[in-house]
């Protein structure tokens, strides 16, 4: 029976929708806004010379490793865990690659696949571990770093190792590079938005219990998930290597920390569920190399770089981050 | 609550821009605190740099050039002391020097590639990667190597290769690594430790672990009860205070960002200074003072950062059209400034952290043919030969008085 409670109730539940629709697309074009505001800023600055075309090639090459594992990040964000290995796995796939390629016997295109493999086997032992034997991922990761860092740094003790720079410079070409971040961009997105791999992630980052009672066999999809990001790990390695020509004993050490800000920066909620979006770390990728492209060529004091970096991060994460979990509307 | 949110977000903005304006490049700079005149430097029958009253070009005489600093950290003392120097030079010699930190491969091929577009004439970095080299030659930028030097062959190889590379100059860490050895032994040791940072993480540490294994074949009576090499030296020789009672000397190969300070304390509070342990290291901290008038500090080396103006007039030279060096895959050598008394680190704050560096402009553009035609290597390797504190003292003690 309609009732004058009955008309009240049903008005405060569409104000409180309508606010909450508001406030989602407020909090998803943020992380957008934060982007194109600070392409903006510097093109100002700089007088254009950040959106040259020369500076824009050097913005493909510089986001190249960023944008593909912080999209490789999202199928391990998602489901609400985390990879403090990844950067140390670079620099272990490195030192793999090095060693096979410095003896010769294969070209390159047989080297990348290797790195690959080598990083799939990296993410896979992580994963396992974790769920197998139930050690939270933070920790099991953190093992895995200090694993791969020791091998890194032992490797380079006497050294820094040196690859034939002419022979794989072809590597470091902007159009393949170019091509490939667009392929991972469409293989990841067409995967986490439109497969299940990705609806099943998001449901265990939502709830794990209700997605393992649901059919969801949680542990091979978590699996999965640490070897995709452990795969193309091994993948901006191997570019990586080729773009540079060198490895030191610190290779790959501020990845985990760039890919974690990217991730964050992007308006990706740490905890995952529903609400994980490729976007968010595409959008993230960007907004980190455009920042630290765009404070160099104006010239900043780099003492006051990371100052910079610290507030603007500030502003967009705290209006675009989920402060709650058990909103009414999801 | 929204309009506090959206005021809140207003406020920040307003933070950040007034943050980002504030540090925003300055176009000029007076340097008020510079009191010499520019000078030509020739050498004396002696063989120390002195300085006779000859006009050089000033800053405002001169074009302008831009020139870009890779280093791994300014917030650390010798970073920190490096951006002054360099600072201080840019205003004599018009040049505009833009700083970034970087250190790793990929970071410093991407820095390489921002200063590229910053539109820099040269580029001096603490480290080199074979794309770094490419890229300048590409762009037609110099690139010189400071503080440290190449080993690699192929690496040599491309440098020797490039007409882009003006060359590298570093400081002698084996030697120095020798040095400590001899210095402690000279003393009375007989039972040393030495510690160093994790092998491959910094060449020069290397190096000076090598001249500390090197001296130490040398004495057949010398025994090193310990070594460490870690992240966590401070603990490591808090533990061989208590490992090793009959310890009586310690090596570290360097204690930048306070690490001496802390190396100073755990003498201390170990008791080691009581037991008569004799300390050397690398890296001038505060306390060094009373360390070597008390006797605990027996040798200490520093003063490295006016290596940067070296590499800075072989980058000068190249960009106005005058490359020194022929084989620039060769290092030129320096020496480190070592401290033996307090008198030697009273005079080290005083003429070498003072106003006036160690190498002043008109002494540095003294190295630069444009200005000075008996500019040569020669000139080089006597600047580099003969620092030490006896030839800072000499060459400005009527400047700084």
């Amino acid at each position: 029976m309609e009732t004058l409670a009955n008309n009240h109730d049903e008005i405060s539940y569409m104000v409180l929708l309508k606010k909450h629709k508001k406030k989602k697309m407020f909090s998803s074009i943020i992380p957008f806004m934060g982007l194109i505001f600070i392409i903006c800023f510097f093109a100002l600055v700089t007088k254009g010379n950040t959106i040259s075309i020369s500076n824009l090639s050097n913005l493909v090459n510089q986001s190249f490793t960023l944008i593909i594992v912080a999209v490789a990040a999202v199928f391990v964000y998602s489901h609400g865990g985390i990879d403090m290995s990844v950067g140390a796995v670079q620099g272990f796939v490195s030192v793999i690659i090095a060693m096979v390629a410095l003896q010769g016997v294969l070209p390159g295109w047989a080297i990348l696949p290797v790195g690959i493999l080598v990083g799939m086997f990296c993410g896979f032992c992580t994963g396992s571990i974790h769920v197998l034997i139930g050690v939270p991922a933070f920790v099991v990761s953190l093992c895995v770093n200090y694993i791969c860092t020791g091998i890194v740094a032992s490797a380079c003790a006497n050294s820094d190792i040196y690859l034939p720079y002419a022979q794989y410079a072809s590597w470091n070409n902007l159009l393949l590079k170019g091509g490939v971040v667009l392929a991972i961009i469409g293989i990841g997105f067409f995967v986490f938005e439109y497969t299940k791999v990705g609806k099943y992630l998001k449901a265990i980052g939502g709830n794990m219990n209700t997605a393992n009672q649901s059919g969801v066999i949680v542990k091979k999809y978590v699996v999965l998930a640490y070897t995709i990001l452990g795969g193309t790990v091994g993948l901006i390695a191997f570019f990586a290597l080729a773009r540079t020509g060198a490895i030191t004993a610190q290779t790959g050490s501020g990845l985990m920390l760039d890919v974690l800000t990217a991730i964050v920066l992007g308006g990706f909620p740490l905890a995952g569920g529903a609400k994980s979006r490729i976007r968010s770390a595409i959008i993230g990728a960007l907004t980190v190399t455009v920042l630290s492209n765009g404070l160099t060529i104006w010239g900043i004091d780099p003492n006051y770089i990371n100052g910079i970096q610290g507030i603007l991060f500030l502003i967009i994460v705290s209006v675009s981050y989920e402060r709650k979990k058990n909103e009414i509307f999801n | 609550m929204k309009k506090t949110a959206i005021l809140a977000l207003f406020l920040a903005l307003v933070m950040l821009l007034g943050t980002v304006g504030c540090v925003a490049p300055a176009e000029t700079n007076e340097n008020t605190n510079q009191t010499e005149t520019a000078t030509s430097t020739e050498p004396a029958s002696e063989g120390t740099v002195t300085e006779s009253k000859d006009n050089y070009p000033a800053a405002s005489e001169l074009n302008p050039y831009k020139v870009g600093v890779m280093w791994y950290s300014y917030s650390d003392q010798l970073g920190s002391s490096i951006k002054k120097n360099l600072e201080y030079l840019g205003k004599d010699f018009n040049v505009e020097f833009t700083f970034v930190e970087a250190y790793l491969p990929e970071d410093s091929v991407a820095a390489t590639e921002n200063l590229i577009q910053n539109g820099v004439d040269g580029i001096m970095s603490l480290v080199i990667y074979p794309d770094m080299i490419q890229q300048c030659e590409t762009a037609g930028v110099y690139l010189g190597q400071f503080c440290n030097e190449t080993t690699d062959v192929d690496m040599l190889k491309m440098i020797a290769d490039s007409k882009y590379f003006v060359g590298m100059v570093n400081e002698n860490d084996e030697a120095c690594g020798e040095a400590m050895v001899d210095d402690l032994y000279a003393r009375g040791c007989r039972n040393i430790v030495w510690l160093s940072i994790p092998a491959g993480a910094a060449s020069n540490h290397d190096s000076r672990v090598r001249g500390i294994e090197t001296a130490v074949a040398k004495y057949p009576d010398l025994t090193v009860l310990a070594n460490y090499r870690g992240d966590k030296m401070g603990e490591a020789l808090q533990s061989f205070a208590v490992t090793y009672p009959d310890m009586d000397g310690i090596i570290a190969t360097g204690g930048s960002n306070g690490g001496t300070e802390e190396f100073y304390q755990i003498m201390t509070s170990e008791g080691l200074t009581d037991r008569g342990v004799i300390f050397a290291t690398i890296d001038i901290g505060q306390g060094t003072g009373e360390r070597l008038a008390s006797g605990d500090l027996g040798w200490i080396g520093g003063g490295q950062f006016p290596t940067s103006s070296i590499v800075f007039s072989l980058l000068y030279n190249a960009i106005t059209g005058n490359k020194i060096l022929d084989n620039p895959e060769k290092a030129l050598y320096r020496n480190f400034m070592t401290l033996q008394s307090e008198d030697d680190y009273n005079n080290y704050v005083k003429f070498v952290e003072g106003a006036i560096p160690p190498y002043t402009s008109g002494e540095i553009k003294a190295l630069i043919k444009a200005f000075n035609p008996d500019a040569s290597i020669e000139l080089y390797n006597l600047y580099n030969s003969t620092y030490s504190i006896e030839d800072v003292v000499a060459r400005h003690a009527d400047t700084i008085g």
